[in-house]
Protein backbone atom coordinates (compact mmCIF):
# COMPACT_ATOMS: atom_id res chain seq x y z
CA UNK A 1 0.00 0.00 0.00
CA UNK A 2 2.69 2.30 1.03
CA UNK A 3 4.44 1.38 -1.94
CA UNK A 4 1.58 2.60 -4.17
CA UNK A 5 1.38 5.67 -2.44
CA UNK A 6 5.26 6.52 -3.10
CA UNK A 7 4.73 5.47 -6.84
CA UNK A 8 1.31 7.80 -7.52
CA UNK A 9 3.20 10.45 -5.67
CA UNK A 10 6.14 10.21 -8.11
CA UNK A 11 4.21 10.06 -11.23
CA UNK A 12 2.18 13.40 -10.07
CA UNK A 13 5.94 14.79 -9.96
CA UNK A 14 6.98 14.10 -12.92
CA UNK A 15 4.06 14.77 -15.04
CA UNK A 16 4.20 18.01 -12.58
CA UNK A 17 7.62 18.89 -13.89
CA UNK A 18 6.88 17.98 -17.75
CA UNK A 19 4.20 20.71 -17.66
CA UNK A 20 6.16 23.41 -15.74
CA UNK A 21 8.14 26.07 -18.62
CA UNK A 22 11.90 26.06 -17.39
CA UNK A 23 13.20 29.77 -16.81
CA UNK A 24 15.70 30.69 -18.85
CA UNK A 25 17.45 34.58 -18.75
CA UNK A 26 17.04 36.93 -21.44
CA UNK A 27 19.81 37.40 -24.11
CA UNK A 28 19.11 41.37 -24.65
CA UNK A 29 21.55 41.39 -27.71
CA UNK A 30 19.80 38.95 -29.45
CA UNK A 31 16.23 38.92 -28.13
CA UNK A 32 14.49 36.16 -30.21
CA UNK A 33 11.45 36.38 -28.21
CA UNK A 34 8.04 37.00 -29.75
CA UNK A 35 6.58 40.89 -29.22
CA UNK A 36 4.13 41.12 -27.25
CA UNK A 37 0.74 43.69 -27.35
CA UNK A 38 1.58 45.77 -24.00
CA UNK A 39 4.98 48.12 -24.09
CA UNK A 40 7.83 45.45 -22.85
CA UNK A 41 11.67 46.32 -22.41
CA UNK A 42 12.86 45.98 -26.46
CA UNK A 43 10.55 49.01 -26.87
CA UNK A 44 11.67 51.54 -24.21
CA UNK A 45 15.22 50.90 -25.75
CA UNK A 46 13.85 51.61 -29.29
CA UNK A 47 12.22 54.59 -27.55
CA UNK A 48 15.44 56.03 -25.69
CA UNK A 49 17.78 55.01 -28.44
CA UNK A 50 15.88 56.72 -31.37
CA UNK A 51 15.21 59.69 -28.39
CA UNK A 52 19.01 60.06 -27.86
CA UNK A 53 20.08 59.72 -31.05
CA UNK A 54 18.36 62.21 -32.48
CA UNK A 55 19.08 64.38 -30.02
CA UNK A 56 22.59 64.54 -30.29
CA UNK A 57 22.38 64.59 -33.78
CA UNK A 58 20.09 67.52 -33.83
CA UNK A 59 23.20 69.42 -32.35
CA UNK A 60 20.32 70.93 -29.83
CA UNK A 61 22.63 69.53 -27.31
CA UNK A 62 25.77 71.62 -28.45
CA UNK A 63 26.09 74.76 -25.91
CA UNK A 64 27.93 77.41 -27.94
CA UNK A 65 30.71 77.98 -25.08
CA UNK A 66 31.64 74.01 -25.08
CA UNK A 67 30.30 73.36 -22.05
CA UNK A 68 27.50 71.33 -20.95
CA UNK A 69 24.06 71.80 -20.23
CA UNK A 70 22.25 71.73 -16.79
CA UNK A 71 19.30 69.19 -17.65
CA UNK A 72 15.86 68.79 -15.31
CA UNK A 73 13.84 65.67 -16.03
CA UNK A 74 10.27 67.78 -15.93
CA UNK A 75 6.93 65.47 -16.11
CA UNK A 76 6.33 62.44 -18.55
CA UNK A 77 3.12 61.48 -18.44
CA UNK A 78 1.94 58.27 -18.65
CA UNK A 79 -1.41 58.21 -21.13
CA UNK A 80 -1.66 54.69 -21.86
CA UNK A 81 -3.65 51.61 -20.52
CA UNK A 82 -0.24 50.26 -18.83
CA UNK A 83 1.03 50.87 -15.41
CA UNK A 84 4.12 52.06 -16.35
CA UNK A 85 6.86 53.89 -14.28
CA UNK A 86 8.11 56.27 -16.78
CA UNK A 87 11.64 55.86 -15.42
CA UNK A 88 11.96 53.42 -17.78
CA UNK A 89 12.21 55.57 -20.85
CA UNK A 90 13.92 58.25 -18.58
CA UNK A 91 16.66 56.66 -17.25
CA UNK A 92 17.86 55.27 -20.34
CA UNK A 93 18.04 59.08 -21.83
CA UNK A 94 19.36 60.57 -18.92
CA UNK A 95 22.13 58.01 -18.92
CA UNK A 96 23.04 57.93 -22.62
CA UNK A 97 23.15 61.73 -22.36
CA UNK A 98 24.79 61.98 -19.31
CA UNK A 99 27.47 59.90 -20.76
CA UNK A 100 27.45 62.18 -24.24
CA UNK A 101 29.35 64.99 -22.22
CA UNK A 102 26.78 67.31 -23.33
CA UNK A 103 24.23 66.99 -20.57
CA UNK A 104 24.52 67.16 -16.68
CA UNK A 105 21.33 66.50 -14.91
CA UNK A 106 20.30 68.76 -11.79
CA UNK A 107 18.68 66.04 -9.42
CA UNK A 108 17.55 68.88 -6.57
CA UNK A 109 14.35 70.16 -8.56
CA UNK A 110 11.88 68.26 -10.36
CA UNK A 111 8.30 68.48 -11.33
CA UNK A 112 7.16 66.97 -7.81
CA UNK A 113 9.77 68.63 -5.67
CA UNK A 114 13.43 67.83 -5.64
CA UNK A 115 14.52 64.15 -7.41
CA UNK A 116 16.99 64.36 -4.54
CA UNK A 117 16.33 65.56 -1.16
CA UNK A 118 19.01 65.50 0.45
CA UNK A 119 20.86 68.26 -1.12
CA UNK A 120 18.59 70.44 0.38
CA UNK A 121 18.40 68.87 3.90
CA UNK A 122 21.92 68.52 4.17
CA UNK A 123 21.76 72.19 4.08
CA UNK A 124 20.13 72.48 7.22
CA UNK A 125 23.84 71.28 8.33
CA UNK A 126 24.39 75.12 8.63
CA UNK A 127 23.37 75.28 11.93
CA UNK A 128 24.98 72.05 13.44
CA UNK A 129 28.17 72.66 15.77
CA UNK A 130 28.60 68.60 15.24
CA UNK A 131 29.89 69.18 11.70
CA UNK A 132 32.91 70.94 10.09
CA UNK A 133 31.22 74.04 8.58
CA UNK A 134 33.76 74.07 5.76
CA UNK A 135 32.25 70.74 4.30
CA UNK A 136 29.28 71.75 4.42
CA UNK A 137 27.43 73.18 0.99
CA UNK A 138 27.92 76.68 0.72
CA UNK A 139 25.07 79.52 0.10
CA UNK A 140 24.39 80.02 -3.49
CA UNK A 141 26.67 76.98 -5.25
CA UNK A 142 23.29 75.11 -6.63
CA UNK A 143 22.95 75.47 -10.69
CA UNK A 144 19.97 75.95 -11.79
CA UNK A 145 18.42 74.06 -14.63
CA UNK A 146 19.08 75.44 -18.35
CA UNK A 147 17.01 72.94 -20.01
CA UNK A 148 13.63 70.58 -19.92
CA UNK A 149 12.88 67.07 -20.72
CA UNK A 150 9.08 66.54 -20.94
CA UNK A 151 6.57 63.65 -22.71
CA UNK A 152 3.68 61.79 -22.69
CA UNK A 153 3.76 58.11 -23.89
CA UNK A 154 0.44 57.54 -25.79
CA UNK A 155 -1.44 54.62 -26.56
CA UNK A 156 -4.29 53.82 -28.91
CA UNK A 157 -5.91 50.40 -29.91
CA UNK A 158 -7.55 49.93 -32.69
CA UNK A 159 -9.99 47.06 -33.49
CA UNK A 160 -8.83 45.80 -37.05
CA UNK A 161 -11.28 42.83 -37.50
CA UNK A 162 -13.83 41.19 -35.31
CA UNK A 163 -10.43 38.79 -34.39
CA UNK A 164 -7.70 41.01 -34.98
CA UNK A 165 -6.25 44.49 -32.82
CA UNK A 166 -3.79 46.92 -33.75
CA UNK A 167 -1.74 48.65 -31.10
CA UNK A 168 0.11 52.03 -31.37
CA UNK A 169 2.20 53.27 -28.76
CA UNK A 170 3.83 57.66 -29.26
CA UNK A 171 6.65 58.34 -27.17
CA UNK A 172 6.88 61.97 -27.37
CA UNK A 173 9.84 64.18 -25.99
CA UNK A 174 10.47 67.92 -25.76
CA UNK A 175 13.79 69.52 -24.62
CA UNK A 176 13.13 73.47 -23.63
CA UNK A 177 15.35 76.27 -22.71
CA UNK A 178 13.73 77.16 -19.64
CA UNK A 179 15.33 80.83 -19.94
CA UNK A 180 13.34 81.30 -23.21
CA UNK A 181 10.46 78.79 -23.20
CA UNK A 182 10.69 77.56 -26.63
CA UNK A 183 11.69 73.80 -27.91
CA UNK A 184 14.93 73.01 -29.03
CA UNK A 185 14.24 69.70 -30.11
CA UNK A 186 10.92 67.54 -29.95
CA UNK A 187 10.75 63.72 -31.00
CA UNK A 188 8.19 60.67 -31.70
CA UNK A 189 8.88 57.61 -31.52
CA UNK A 190 6.22 54.95 -32.82
CA UNK A 191 5.60 51.51 -31.54
CA UNK A 192 2.83 49.28 -33.94
CA UNK A 193 1.62 45.98 -33.25
CA UNK A 194 -0.89 44.14 -34.49
CA UNK A 195 -2.51 40.72 -33.11
CA UNK A 196 -5.04 38.77 -31.60
CA UNK A 197 -8.02 40.23 -29.59
CA UNK A 198 -7.37 37.91 -27.21
CA UNK A 199 -3.84 39.18 -26.06
CA UNK A 200 -3.73 42.05 -23.86
CA UNK A 201 -2.46 45.63 -23.98
CA UNK A 202 -2.92 46.72 -20.47
CA UNK B 1 38.23 48.26 -90.03
CA UNK B 2 35.86 45.83 -89.16
CA UNK B 3 38.36 44.52 -86.47
CA UNK B 4 38.13 48.01 -84.74
CA UNK B 5 34.59 48.65 -84.85
CA UNK B 6 33.66 44.98 -82.94
CA UNK B 7 36.16 46.03 -80.65
CA UNK B 8 34.50 49.41 -80.24
CA UNK B 9 31.16 47.39 -79.88
CA UNK B 10 32.39 45.38 -77.18
CA UNK B 11 34.01 48.89 -75.74
CA UNK B 12 30.64 50.01 -75.55
CA UNK B 13 29.08 47.45 -74.23
CA UNK B 14 31.32 46.88 -71.15
CA UNK B 15 30.74 50.38 -70.46
CA UNK B 16 26.78 50.15 -70.84
CA UNK B 17 27.13 47.06 -68.46
CA UNK B 18 29.34 49.02 -65.99
CA UNK B 19 27.02 51.83 -65.80
CA UNK B 20 24.33 49.64 -64.98
CA UNK B 21 25.91 48.24 -61.57
CA UNK B 22 26.85 49.24 -58.25
CA UNK B 23 30.43 49.59 -57.38
CA UNK B 24 30.70 46.76 -54.02
CA UNK B 25 32.26 48.54 -51.82
CA UNK B 26 34.43 46.89 -50.00
CA UNK B 27 34.69 48.21 -45.42
CA UNK B 28 35.69 46.30 -42.52
CA UNK B 29 33.74 47.56 -40.28
CA UNK B 30 30.54 46.74 -41.57
CA UNK B 31 29.59 43.29 -42.18
CA UNK B 32 26.44 41.00 -43.20
CA UNK B 33 26.37 38.92 -40.33
CA UNK B 34 23.75 37.58 -41.95
CA UNK B 35 24.64 34.56 -44.49
CA UNK B 36 21.36 34.37 -46.60
CA UNK B 37 21.61 37.92 -47.41
CA UNK B 38 25.06 37.91 -49.38
CA UNK B 39 24.69 38.42 -52.85
CA UNK B 40 21.62 39.88 -52.30
CA UNK B 41 22.55 43.09 -50.68
CA UNK B 42 25.50 45.31 -51.50
CA UNK B 43 27.24 47.86 -49.89
CA UNK B 44 27.62 50.68 -52.47
CA UNK B 45 28.63 53.87 -50.07
CA UNK B 46 30.42 54.45 -46.82
CA UNK B 47 30.59 58.51 -45.30
CA UNK B 48 31.97 58.99 -41.60
CA UNK B 49 32.19 62.46 -40.19
CA UNK B 50 32.85 64.34 -37.24
CA UNK B 51 29.74 66.97 -36.66
CA UNK B 52 30.15 70.76 -35.61
CA UNK B 53 29.85 69.24 -31.48
CA UNK B 54 32.95 66.92 -31.98
CA UNK B 55 31.07 63.34 -32.57
CA UNK B 56 31.40 60.73 -35.35
CA UNK B 57 28.29 60.23 -37.61
CA UNK B 58 28.32 57.68 -39.89
CA UNK B 59 26.10 56.41 -42.89
CA UNK B 60 25.75 53.22 -44.67
CA UNK B 61 23.79 53.36 -48.43
CA UNK B 62 23.42 49.72 -49.72
CA UNK B 63 21.40 48.24 -52.63
CA UNK B 64 18.64 45.51 -52.66
CA UNK B 65 19.55 43.43 -56.10
CA UNK B 66 16.32 41.51 -55.35
CA UNK B 67 12.79 41.70 -56.71
CA UNK B 68 11.71 41.34 -52.73
CA UNK B 69 11.31 44.15 -50.00
CA UNK B 70 13.50 43.27 -47.01
CA UNK B 71 13.25 44.46 -43.67
CA UNK B 72 17.06 44.43 -42.48
CA UNK B 73 18.24 45.42 -38.72
CA UNK B 74 21.19 46.87 -37.82
CA UNK B 75 23.27 47.02 -34.64
CA UNK B 76 26.11 50.11 -34.13
CA UNK B 77 29.30 49.50 -31.77
CA UNK B 78 31.60 52.52 -30.57
CA UNK B 79 34.99 52.23 -29.80
CA UNK B 80 37.02 54.85 -28.10
CA UNK B 81 40.57 55.79 -28.89
CA UNK B 82 41.98 53.26 -26.77
CA UNK B 83 39.87 50.45 -28.40
CA UNK B 84 37.33 49.98 -25.38
CA UNK B 85 33.89 49.68 -26.18
CA UNK B 86 31.51 52.72 -25.83
CA UNK B 87 28.47 51.75 -23.78
CA UNK B 88 24.75 53.47 -25.35
CA UNK B 89 21.42 52.55 -25.32
CA UNK B 90 21.73 53.34 -28.93
CA UNK B 91 23.99 50.09 -29.45
CA UNK B 92 21.13 48.18 -29.91
CA UNK B 93 19.35 46.14 -33.00
CA UNK B 94 17.61 48.71 -35.21
CA UNK B 95 15.00 48.18 -38.47
CA UNK B 96 15.66 50.17 -41.70
CA UNK B 97 13.64 48.82 -45.23
CA UNK B 98 15.34 47.77 -48.01
CA UNK B 99 12.73 48.14 -50.72
CA UNK B 100 13.16 45.71 -53.79
CA UNK B 101 15.63 46.91 -56.52
CA UNK B 102 16.75 49.74 -54.41
CA UNK B 103 18.97 51.47 -52.72
CA UNK B 104 18.70 51.43 -49.08
CA UNK B 105 20.45 54.04 -46.02
CA UNK B 106 20.82 54.26 -42.52
CA UNK B 107 22.87 56.65 -40.22
CA UNK B 108 24.08 57.12 -36.62
CA UNK B 109 25.71 59.36 -34.24
CA UNK B 110 28.54 58.55 -31.45
CA UNK B 111 27.32 58.46 -27.82
CA UNK B 112 29.79 60.73 -26.95
CA UNK B 113 33.26 62.79 -28.30
CA UNK B 114 36.35 60.91 -28.58
CA UNK B 115 34.75 57.86 -30.33
CA UNK B 116 37.24 57.17 -32.99
CA UNK B 117 36.36 53.48 -33.86
CA UNK B 118 32.99 51.36 -34.49
CA UNK B 119 31.18 48.28 -36.04
CA UNK B 120 28.91 47.80 -37.85
CA UNK B 121 26.21 44.48 -37.98
CA UNK B 122 23.14 43.98 -40.82
CA UNK B 123 21.02 40.86 -40.91
CA UNK B 124 17.46 40.44 -41.57
CA UNK B 125 15.06 41.55 -38.93
CA UNK B 126 13.47 38.84 -37.00
CA UNK B 127 9.61 39.07 -37.49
Amino acid sequence: MKGKNILAALAVAITMSGCATSVQHIDTNNDQGKAVMGLDYRDFQTAAGEAVGSMLQSGALNKRDGGRYVLVVSRVINDTMQRIDTDQLVKKIRIDLLQSGKVVVTTAVGPNGPEDRMAMQTRELRQSEEFNQSTVAGKGRMIAPELSLSGKILQRNIRVSSGTQQVEYYFQLTLTDINTGLAFWEGESFIGKRGSNKSVSW
Amino acid sequence: MQRSSRFGVIVMLLLFIGGCTSTRLEERRVSFVDGSLKGDMLLTDFVSVVNSGGLMEVQVTGRNKTSRYRLLEYRVEWFDGSGMQVPSVMTRWATFPAFEKASFSFSAVAPKQGVSDFRILIRKAKK
